[in-house]
């Protein structure tokens, strides 16, 4: 346990990860973000635009979506008039497709160095962290593509068994989607468990690092539940707290929805960089029998 | 620790999850065959029930027999008539409804098109009726032709007529094929569910020295005489059977292994009744036989209807208790049971439609996600008829807004009562009331009086449902709740029973509301086509001013806001325009009815001005829009 703690720790003492994390989901974002809020600003104009997400009503929303002069006038239902608008319009729209894809790359890429920066007993450089990272990107690109398909055909096939019986019997059907859900983040954190085994032993063939995840979870089944369950029981509280407050701030008031919502996202991001530093150290304990994880 | 034990662990820990699991899906199949939600307490009787029944005009006896292999029933069919009026009856005429879907080329195909409520109609499987022979209680025969090209409408001369008081028995029989299930009848399940609505050579209505019947119209609901109805069914063994009425003796076996129902309702205008056999039914005793005003709800159901079944038992037994205390009592007291029947998803064509003492559910064909509450609207509307044309028994030919405008104003009131809105989903939310509005915005100058086959289908919509509930709704704005429930409470006590026209309403409604209000509401929105939408004209740092266009006028309020300072003004009908000189420290923004707008307004885009943009909101909104973008890589790059 004691190993699986510091470990952990060094999540916040080597907050490199964190931050580049932090950084990769924040920077595209914003750019985003704000190209796509200049474009709305001139309906920033309109009081019922305003009223419409205050009081979340979609009829104040339909309204003024309908509104054929104010259509014309804020170009919101049509692309603006000229090319430029209607390049910065096409950029904004189009880059959030473009960017998304981007991120989970670079996700990827980022997800090898950090957590062979927790595995290593020293910090890592610079030079050393971007060798990890490139090092890791292509197993870690199959692993997750793999994970993904599999996670994927196994939602959809209890989706729709879910969604077939809901007709007739509800609570079967919303238990066997909510299974479905389970199963494909189980199948997620599976993933997650070889690339944190791949990463301790040094493994980049897929079905070795299977057999190396297995044989961890085979060591340490108690400890990787407390991990993951931990893990959900810290999101749950997380989640409940951000939905509280989020329901609570009014609208009007940024400064503060800014700041929880900051903290919320750094939060999450620590948990998740957390768990996956605590399956490193069970991974690890493989490897050096003298120190086990537990 | 040993990797032995650990090997042991691994297995034992999947074999545990796995069984929590199964008892999870278990346990909810469980939930789901069971548990039903507790019926809500009935409040105290809010009004006393019926202490005269009302005259019953006709009186039907019924014996029928269904083929399910043919989709046909075969019987005969005795009623007597009774002339209350004080004009003599020279002959008679009969609806015979099921022949506007005996071919393709009807005059209801034509004006419906190639279908009904978004069900098509099956040429392969039509629906068709044929009088056998026609003749008197005491033999005479009698010649009958038919009044329009497809026969939906027949009549017969009598050999005397009939004087006032008096009354003469009928006696016919026939044969009735059920089509596919299409406009409210026919079956569905390949031949294993049956819905049976108006399925009967039926008397129109004699008043005023006439019979008030017209051919079958694809707009056009129905209009009848209060009556009694005694109808043996035979049906094949093991087929379960619900109706409006009751059961008035044990079902009997027959020796080719059928069986007869024996079914009775009073006070109603119709009988229907739907077989299938492997309905179920479930009876929730909603006032207790030793009430003054006993009620049993009953729910027939297959199988497969479990989810929905689910869903609407709240809605109905929480409007019911709406309806009631807002209302009347149901039926006054005088039916003891009401069945909800949901029909199966193949006979969605069945669904959605309202007869006394039963209506049905399922015209949306599939169940929608938990929070668009369409089924809830569904069951909520049906259930509202029973006051607004089952027991008001307005004629839904000649004035369809009385009995849909009442009935769909009394849902969209039913649904805010009870918090429920037709979309909350992800924080947004759509009030039905909305909803209907955004119809009437297609075709706002229609006036909702008209006879039904005078509109097309869109402007019946616009007529019949939607401007009569942004209509009502926008009187109840400026009249408040109350005055609105004396008006409706007085309405449906008045002519409960009764056949009231358009011109009884507006007398209740004068009496109550005021005769001023009355006169305005049925000059400018019932006959006219009168609009009205408030508007910001101008707004900048020397003036305001504010616009009415459009005849119908409704007083408003206005609100000015600087910061933290805000002036509410009201604006009366008195004035077409407003103008508010600015003062040194001028207003920022202003509204026309900020919190509550009116529903007839025709836009709430026009109703606000601010002066410069809204930075914070700007602000809020590029926060939170970031703040979505940055969890985009959370769904992709990790499952959790």
């Amino acid at each position: 346990m004691v190993k699986v703690r510091a470990t952990i720790a060094r999540v916040w003492r080597r907050p490199r990860a964190w931050v580049l994390f932090y950084l990769l989901v924040t920077l595209p974002a914003t750019l985003v973000g704000l190209l796509q809020a200049a474009i709305w600003s001139p309906l920033l104009r309109s009081p019922v635009f305003t009223q419409a997400l205050e009081t979340r009503r979609l009829d104040f929303a339909l309204d003024f979506l309908l509104s054929a002069p104010l259509g014309e006038q804020f170009g919101l239902v049509v692309p603006p008039k000229g090319t430029e608008s209607l390049g910065i319009w096409l950029f904004s729209v189009c880059g959030l497709l473009l960017f998304w894809p981007m991120f989970g790359l670079l996700w990827v890429a980022l997800e090898g160095a950090a957590l062979a920066s927790y595995a290593a007993p020293e910090p890592l450089s610079w030079p050393q962290f971007w060798r990890k990272a490139r090092f890791w990107f292509g197993p870690f690109l199959l692993f997750n593509s793999l994970g993904l398909l599999v996670a994927g055909l196994a939602l959809a096939a209890l989706l729709a068994a879910g969604t077939g019986v809901a007709g007739t019997y509800p609570t079967l059907g919303g238990y066997i989607r909510t299974l479905g859900w389970a199963l494909a983040g189980g199948i997620g954190t599976w993933v997650e468990l070889m690339r944190a085994a791949a990463v301790s032993s040094g493994i980049r063939h897929l079905g070795m690092a299977a057999r190396q995840a297995w044989r961890t979870l085979n060591r340490h089944p108690f400890t990787l539940a407390g991990l993951v369950g931990g893990g959900l029981l810290l999101y749950g509280l997380l989640a409940f707290f951000y939905q509280q407050a989020m329901r609570v701030l009014p609208f009007s008031w940024w400064p503060a929805v800014l700041v929880v919502q900051q903290a919320y996202l750094i939060l999450r991001l620590g948990v998740r960089l957390a768990r996956e530093a605590g399956m490193v150290a069970c991974a690890q304990s493989l490897e050096h029998e003298e120190t086990p994880c537990e | 620790m040993t990797m032995n034990r650990s090997a042991r662990r691994l297995p034992a820990l999947a074999a545990g999850l796995g069984l929590l699991f199964l008892l999870g899906a278990v346990g909810s199949l469980a939930w789901d065959l069971g548990g039903f939600p507790a019926l809500p307490q009935a409040p105290a009787l809010p009004h006393a029930p019926a202490s005269v029944p009302p005259e019953e005009v006709t009186r039907y006896a019924i014996a029928a027999r269904y083929d399910p292999v043919r989709f046909q029933l075969t019987g005969t069919l005795t009623v007597t008539y009774r002339n209350l009026t004080s004009a003599p009856i020279p002959d008679v005429v009969l609806h015979l409804y099921l022949n506007a879907f005996k071919n393709e080329t009807t005059l209801w195909l034509q004006e419906a098109g190639p279908g009904h409520r978004g069900f098509s109609y099956d040429p392969e499987h039509p629906g068709w009726i044929e009088l056998q022979q026609l003749r008197l209680a005491d033999g005479t025969p009698l010649t009958w032709e038919a009044l329009d090209a497809d026969a939906t409408l027949v009549r017969a001369e009598l050999p005397q007529k009939v004087a006032p008081g008096d009354s003469f028995t009928l006696i016919t029989d026939f044969t009735a094929q059920m089509p596919r299930v299409f406009a409210r009848v026919g079956w569905a399940q390949d031949g294993q569910f049956l819905m049976a609505g108006q399925w009967f050579p039926k008397p129109g209505v004699w008043e005023a020295g006439a019979w008030n019947a017209y051919p079958f119209h694809a707009n056009s609901e129905f209009y009848a005489d209060f009556s009694s109805y005694d109808v043996r069914l035979t049906l094949p063994a093991g087929w379960q059977v619900v109706s409006n009425g009751q059961e008035a003796a044990p079902p009997q076996s027959q020796a080719n292994g059928n069986v007869t129902h024996s079914l009775r309702a009073r006070y109603v205008l119709d009988f229907v009744w739907a077989a299938a056999p492997h309905l179920r039914t479930l009876e929730r005793v909603y006032r207790p036989a030793d009430s003054p005003a006993p009620l049993t709800l009953r729910y027939a159901y297959l199988p497969a209807s479990l989810g929905t079944l689910k869903r609407v038992i709240p809605a109905v037994e929480k409007a019911l208790a709406v309806y009631e205390a807002d209302f009347g009592l149901y039926s006054q007291g005088l039916y003891p049971t009401l069945t909800v029947l949901l029909v199966p998803a193949d006979a969605g064509g069945a669904g959605g439609m309202e007869y006394p003492g039963l209506f049905t559910v399922g015209a949306l064909g599939q169940v929608p996600a938990t929070c668009i509450h369409l089924i809830e609207v569904e069951a909520i509307h049906e259930l509202a008829h029973q006051w607004w044309q089952s027991v008001v028994a307005t004629n839904e030919a000649e004035e369809p807004w009385l009995d849909e405008g009442f009935t769909d104003y009394s849902t969209a009131h039913a649904m805010a009562r009870l918090g429920l809105d037709v979309f909350d989903c992800g924080d947004w939310r759509f009030s039905y009331a909305a909803m209907r509005r955004l119809s009437y915005l297609m075709d706002v100058e229609t006036p909702m009086a008209g006879r039904a086959w005078e509109f097309d289908p869109a402007a019946y919509e616009v007529a019949t449902y939607s401007k009569p509930v942004v209509a009502l709704a926008s009187l109840e704005h400026q009249v408040g709740a109350e005055a609105m429930r004396r008006f409706l409470q007085t309405y449906f006590a008045r002519y409960a029973f009764g056949h009231p026209r358009a011109a009884e309403v507006r007398a209740v409604m004068a009496e109550t509301l005021g005769p001023a209000l009355a006169e305005k509401f049925f000059t400018e929105l019932v006959e006219g086509t009168g609009w009205t939408d408030a508007y910001v004209r101008r707004f900048d740092q020397e003036a305001i001013e504010l616009a009415r266009a459009g005849e119908v006028c409704f007083p408003l309020t206005v609100e000015l806001v600087n910061g933290r300072r805000r002036q509410s003004l009201s604006w009366g009908c008195e004035q077409r325009e407003l103008l508010i000189t600015q003062p040194a420290s001028p207003w920022r923004t202003v509204f026309i009815q900020p919190q509550n707008p009116l529903y007839l307004d025709l836009s709430y885009a026009n109703n606000a001005a601010r002066l410069g943009v809204d930075v914070g909101t700007g602000l809020s909104l590029a926060v939170r829009w970031i703040a979505t973008l940055q969890q985009w890589p959370f769904w992709g790059g990790a499952a959790w």
